[in-house]
């Protein structure tokens, strides 16, 4: 069978306060031949996190307790060692004017929920693709 | 009518492996109940951020298993809390009490049928 990933040990944070999409990526991201995947339940956790590790990608919801997804981004495209990182939104809310909003913040991609664990990987791939290899 | 419990759309979405779809949904109803009476204490408290956040997340989580009318009931409420609707809360929470009952029995026919 062909390798169907790219981009090998490749690292995740995915900041989500209900562990169920946890779960549910984490299993198909590892079995795809993913790395490190890491979780964050609130946004202080994801800075915290993004401060001391490095990540591939960043996938994050926006509705989160105390800090939302939207300063999440903001936080992250205002850090200049963490502006290019890619950054992909997904929410149980498919609205047309929060993916402008997140698109201006700098997000680089938007996925309503349910997602399925196979487009998120290809979804991955085209935006490291894009980006060209990673420099570390 | 809405399905109460689409397992092909559930399977699907999971990522493919019917075994990761039974052990996600198992989990998932043995929590309704507990996720319910949250909601319950949260109308209570009339803490309508929390409560409209844990509708949010609970609608995503269902669709994700393919439970589509305990999701757009999940849907509601979340609606009604972010427009801080008070009225109805305590109504649309005992719908999804219903729901999540009838779902439970699906779920477990379900996972019974996929043991025998």
């Amino acid at each position: 069978m062909a390798d169907k990933n790219p981009s090998p040990g490749l690292s995740m944070l995915l900041i989500d306060d209900e562990p169920f999409y946890y779960n549910v990526l984490k299993k198909s991201l590892t079995a795809a031949g993913y790395g490190f995947i890491d979780v964050a339940s609130t946004g202080e956790i994801a800075l915290e996190k993004v401060h001391a590790n490095h990540y591939d990608v960043i996938v994050t919801d926006l509705r989160l307790p105390e800090m939302d997804g939207f300063e999440i981004i903001k936080r992250l495209r205002q850090d200049p060692k963490l502006g290019h990182t890619p950054v992909i939104v997904i929410t149980a809310k498919n609205d047309p004017s929060e993916k402008q909003k997140v698109f201006a913040l700098g997000a680089d991609d938007y996925l309503a929920k349910p997602i399925q664990p196979q487009e998120l990987i290809a979804r991955i791939d085209v935006l490291l693709r894009r980006r060209g290899p990673t420099t570390r | 009518m809405q399905p109460v419990l689409d397992t092909e759309l559930g399977i699907q979405k999971v990522g493919g492996d019917p075994k990761d779809y039974r052990e996600l949904l198992a989990d998932f109803i043995q929590e309704l109940p507990e996720k319910i009476q949250r909601m319950y204490g949260l109308c209570e408290a009339h803490d309508l951020e929390k409560l409209s956040r844990a509708a949010h997340n609970l609608k995503g989580v269902a669709a994700t298993l393919g439970a589509i009318h305990l999701s757009n009931l999940a849907h509601q409420l979340d609606e009604q809390g972010s427009a801080e609707d008070a009225d109805g809360l305590r109504e649309t929470i005992q719908d999804l009490e219903m729901a999540a009952h009838v779902l439970s029995d699906h779920a477990n026919r379900f996972l019974n049928d996929q043991e025998n």
